[in-house]
């Protein structure tokens, strides 16, 4: 009696699961190296549609890629050399005034837990402990004095290493899928890259939608904050604005500023409150109302679903999921109702929208 | 002044581009938005025997013959290939992959080493979405062919009918 063959389908199967894991653990264990060249490729691909007109003519795409470099760092620098003698100054006058500034900031929770038990009897107590809760987490977030240096040198270095990224990926770009279309066996190249080319319609519509949306929450921000009557409110509208794309950090680092500069400001618990309530009506907006419509919109998923995978992502990955939760989802799902699609066709399960009217109207 | 050129210019880009060009499907389309056309096409190799799709296998591309030969097959109803033509450079195939992803109805094989561009229908949408004017061309042209050969395949139906040949159901 002969043994029966393994399927070879349970294997690769197999094969897949383990890559899949050891790909995940790899990546878990990376992270923090790993996302300054994410995020070079992801600006890499954001620069992408502006070398197409030069592309289009024949120029050849390294070239376009080192003029738009060689552009960006121009108007770097011919920005430095404009602002320079207005941020000495205001640097100069800033190293005056911040003494003062961080003894103001340091009695800030005090003022807030004295207005909270002076202002509401009930609940002022619990308001007071709220604040101090923060106070204490804020304080641990500081970096230690011995590890803040480096932390800032590292920092910086990210504005080194995303544009080496970036600039490589844009170039040698097409140069890796030119390389995996020469790889891939004869009869499956149609279908190998049918599917990645989907894929990136989808991501770039997620991209888009994450840049409106972000320009959105800044018009928003400035206006309301302008209506508070806050001095720098378009600065303050275009950081919030910009970090409101990164879940959880974004929001609250945009909204500590905005409370930072009230306080400045006024002077007043009263400017913290309405910048407080402002901020809180701000993100029921974006939360339930722009992300779930304009990147539901964005990348075809409905509004329900992506404010699920928010929640679910954010529940199971943390940051990182939230992060990533929506482009992951949509991903998911192209490749789900492409693969769906192709397997319907090929089975003869699914008529062609064409064939179905031709059946109906003869040919004239 | 030639090396000038060569800093800026692509070469490899010019070829695909001139290649596009001779393509009857592209007749009409503007230089600038056949270079546009050109940056989404893909090109690839094939050795002699090398299928390039199967019969019944989802069309998502156009291909366009470079160079070498192509050989279009079909299994006819005893399962038995019938080879239904030969393709040559500056020839295209497979372009009813740009209006529906549906299963090709026959097999091209390489007959010698072949370079073909392909040109996926995803690119096509896409680029269609920000240069209308290459969209409405191409498909301009595409339905021109397909009006030209629905025609051709009426007039041949006619003709078998009217001289008594048995037309399969």
């Amino acid at each position: 009696m002969s043994t029966p063959r393994p399927d070879g389908r349970i294997l690769a199967f197999l094969v897949a699961a383990a890559l899949a894991v050891g790909l995940y653990a790899f990546v878990s264990a990376t992270a923090t190296v790993i996302w300054p060249f994410v995020l070079g490729m992801v600006a890499a691909y954001l620069v992408r549609p502006a070398l197409a007109p030069f592309e289009a003519r024949g120029i050849r795409r390294d070239r376009v890629a080192q003029a738009l470099a060689l552009v960006g760092i121009g108007l770097l620098a011919a920005a430095w050399g404009a602002l320079k003698p207005w941020a000495l100054r205001a640097l100069a006058a800033e190293q005056l005034l911040w003494p003062s500034r961080l003894q103001t900031l340091r009695g800030l929770p005090d003022l807030v837990r004295k207005e909270a038990i002076t202002r509401f009897p009930v609940g002022g107590e619990r308001i007071a402990e709220a604040v101090t809760e923060i106070q204490a987490h804020v304080v641990a977030s500081f970096p230690a004095p011995e590890t803040a240096l480096l932390d800032l040198v590292q920092s910086l270095l990210l504005f080194v290493v995303i544009p080496f990224v970036g600039f490589f990926a844009l170039v040698d770009g097409p140069r890796g899928i030119r390389a995996a279309v020469a790889a891939c066996p004869p009869r499956h190249v149609e279908k190998a890259l049918s599917l990645l080319w989907q894929i990136d319609g989808v991501l770039g519509a997620y991209l888009r939608g994450l840049l409106t949306q972000a320009v959105i929450v800044s018009g928003l921000t400035w206006v309301g904050l302008s209506v508070i009557g806050l001095r720098d409110a378009a600065a303050i509208g275009i950081v919030v604005g910009f970090s409101n794309m990164i879940p959880y950090l974004g929001p609250i680092a945009g909204t500590v500023l905005a409370l930072a500069a009230a306080f400045l400001q006024f002077g007043t618990p009263d400017a913290m409150i309405s910048v407080l309530v402002f901020f809180a009506a701000l993100q029921f907006v974006d939360n339930w109302v722009l992300q779930p419509f304009i990147m539901g919109r964005a990348v075809e998923l409905h509004p329900v679903v992506v404010a699920f995978s928010l929640l679910a992502g954010g529940q199971v990955f943390g940051f990182w999921g939230l992060l990533f939760a929506v482009p992951v989802v949509s991903v998911l799902r192209e490749s789900v109702a492409v693969l769906f699609a192709w397997y319907a066709v090929e089975r003869g399960a699914q008529p062609s929208e064409g064939s179905r009217h031709a059946l109906e109207v003869p040919y004239l | 002044m030639s090396l000038v050129r060569d800093f800026f210019i692509d070469p490899e880009f010019r070829r695909r581009r001139d290649v596009l060009a001779a393509v009857a499907l592209f007749e009409g389309l503007p230089e600038r938005e056949l270079g546009f056309l050109t940056r989404v096409t893909l090109d690839k190799e094939y050795a002699p025997g090398d299928v390039l799709f199967a019969e019944g296998d989802t069309g998502r591309a156009l291909f366009v013959v470079e160079s070498g030969q192509v050989e279009l097959v079909k299994r006819g109803a005893d399962g038995a290939p019938q080879r239904l033509a030969v393709v040559g450079p500056g020839t295209f195939f497979g372009e009813m992959a740009l209006l529906e992803e549906l299963p090709r109805s026959a097999s091209a094989v390489a007959v010698e080493r072949t370079r073909v561009q392909l040109l996926y229908k995803a690119k096509l949408d896409a680029l269609t979405e920000v240069r209308p004017r290459v969209g409405v061309i191409v498909l301009q042209r595409l339905a021109m062919f397909l009006s030209a050969r629905l025609r051709l395949a009426s007039e041949q139906l006619v003709g078998r009918e009217a001289s008594g040949r048995r037309v399969p159901a």
